[in-house]
């Protein structure tokens, strides 16, 4: 298995009452667990409050768990020491839901894209300035647009520079929280599309956060359902379709608006 | 139109003051059916939300629209403020789409779901009161959620506040500018079977604003589509989906991802679109 996570939990500590006196816990996760091959896509389903966002922090290694266990081509990463932090980093890369606050206004693109070469140390400007020119276009854009900044782009294009860069340093694990739900259905159709091919041509593995079941449907292998913070189903894609395990499940397929 | 019309868009077209040639309305007219549900789908920048505004003359001061609105026989767009006060949130209702910017933090949802009632009937409180919280049972909110703030309520509690605020004057006509969209699915179809009850029971016509076709094909009796501020196609909504006639209705439909298999996904070819369009 390419990527492990075992029994991990996390627990929030909410403060309350007069002078914060009294704490109640809040279960993120408890106790969830899955594995995932290479080339593969998982989503992780789940309403807001299941736990998908705390999860995917984890595993970006955002946010330390209470205990449990991650394991990618067999290097703990929960463990890792510091100086090797930068190392995984270069593995696991993420691209998040709005387009719009994830990019920085004042670099162009060529900088945007440039900026994670430059940290990794990965080449001559020269090396860098092709590498540059190489994913824009892989995105579906052109050289002319790294000269232009951030805003003046679509949401739709932003999207894709996103993608660029978190491609560009050629990592094994995307994730991807929630990466088409501010996009018009043809818009995202655009970007669902484009992921899928990129999956396809880099070898990709994605985490696909969404709580959108028909792109699930499109776009992912295995999914696993949140609730609570709990795991409540795991499986192959059109298995879990036909055949939920549980309630909960079959009430998220159910209130799928329309019959397309 | 087979059945009695409601409301009556003639020529509507809206631009912004200082830029007469961008029309992002241009020239859309339909009616409404009489106790039926009727979606405008589109996508963002369609001008859908616009002209479900300019209905109720809620437009921002920048912009400016022409044409026509009878609405009961009245004309709506030679109305003053004052006469459109007391049309609007009594005989026309609105909901918006993020149940948490329309309500105000400061005071108990009860007492704003009871403002509503009051700014256009003369009651003492406890009959406000009453009503109130009988507005709260039938959307599905227990009375006692009446002293509540809207901190203290979930999104789909919010959302249903604002649906008995909007339901508490009986309108004739409601309103609904996504209501959903800021929801989770499973709330979402708590929601929509929510203002599909209500709209049997009372027999209101409902001008449902939303992106997803999903929606439109649970709710809707008659469906417009819209596309850089003009309606390209309309009619009834179950028939559209299945046999959608306009090349932009087509298009947008096979964007879709389908649950039922893993179709290729077909993104928009705008150049394409445009000379089908001229075609036309």
């Amino acid at each position: 298995m390419y990527l492990s996570v075992k029994n991990l939990s996390k627990t929030y500590l909410k403060r309350s009452g007069f002078l914060n006196t009294k704490t109640s816990a809040i279960h993120a996760l408890q106790d969830v667990s899955f594995e995932l091959e290479k080339g593969k896509c998982l989503a992780i389903v789940g309403e807001s409050g299941s736990g998908k966002s705390t999860l995917a922090k984890i595993i970006m290694k955002l946010l330390e768990p209470d205990s449990g266990s991650i394991h990618i081509s067999k290097q703990d990463v929960l463990n890792i020491s510091k100086q090797k932090i930068k190392a995984y980093r270069k593995k696991i890369q993420m691209i998040f839901q709005d387009p719009f606050s994830s990019l920085n206004p004042k670099f162009t693109i060529t900088q945007i894209l440039a900026e994670p070469l430059e940290i990794h140390k990965t080449g001559t400007p020269n090396q860098i300035k092709a590498k540059v020119s190489k994913f824009i276009k892989l995105v579906g854009l052109s050289d002319e647009d790294l000269k232009r900044y951030p805003h003046q782009f679509s949401g739709g294009q932003r999207q894709r520079i996103c993608i660029a860069r978190a491609l560009i340093i050629e990592p094994d694990i995307i994730v991807c929280d929630e990466p088409v739900s501010a996009l018009d259905v043809s818009i995202q159709a655009q970007i669902l599309e484009l992921l899928k091919e990129l999956q396809k041509k880099l070898n990709l593995t994605y985490l696909f956060i969404t709580h959108d079941l028909r792109v699930v449907k499109y776009i992912a292998d295995e999914m696993i359902v949140l609730q609570n913070g709990n795991l409540v189903e795991l499986g192959a894609v059109n298995k879990v379709f036909k055949n939920p395990k549980t309630k909960y499940t079959q009430t998220l397929i159910n209130s799928i608006p329309g019959s397309i | 139109m087979p059945t009695e019309s409601i409301l009556t868009v003639n020529h509507l077209t809206i631009n912004p003051i200082k830029q007469v040639e961008n029309k992002l309305v241009n020239d859309v007219s339909f009616h409404l059916p009489k106790a039926k549900i009727t979606c405008i789908v589109g996508e963002s920048g369609s001008g859908k939300s616009l002209t479900a505004l300019s209905i109720v003359k809620l437009l921002s001061s920048q912009l400016e629209s022409l044409g026509e609105i009878i609405f009961n026989q009245k004309k709506l767009h030679e109305l003053n403020d004052k006469q459109l006060r007391s049309i609007r949130g009594s005989e026309i209702a609105m909901i918006f789409q993020d149940p948490m910017t329309s309500l105000n933090p400061v005071f108990t949802v009860g007492y704003q779901v009871s403002e509503a009632l009051l700014a256009h009937h003369k009651l003492t409180k406890n009959e406000a009161r009453k009503l109130t919280e009988k507005a709260f049972t039938d959307v599905g909110i227990p009375a006692d959620r009446y002293d509540n703030y809207p901190d203290e309520l979930s999104g789909g509690q919010r959302q249903r506040v604002m649906i008995a605020m909007a339901m508490i004057n009986k309108p004739k006509l409601l309103i609904a500018d996504e209501p959903t969209t800021a929801l989770d699915v499973t709330v979402q179809k708590q929601v929509l079977d929510l203002i599909n009850n209500l709209q049997k029971k009372h027999q209101m016509t409902v001008l449902f604003i939303t992106h997803d076709f999903g929606v439109v094909e649970d709710i809707a009796d008659q469906v417009l589509v819209m596309y850089r501020g003009k309606i390209v196609e309309q009619g009834v909504a179950k028939s559209i989906i299945k046999n959608p006639k306009h090349p932009y209705t087509k298009a947008l439909l096979k964007c879709i991802p389908s649950i039922h298999s893993k179709k290729t996904l077909q993104p928009i070819d705008y150049l394409k679109l445009e000379r089908e369009m001229a075609k036309l």
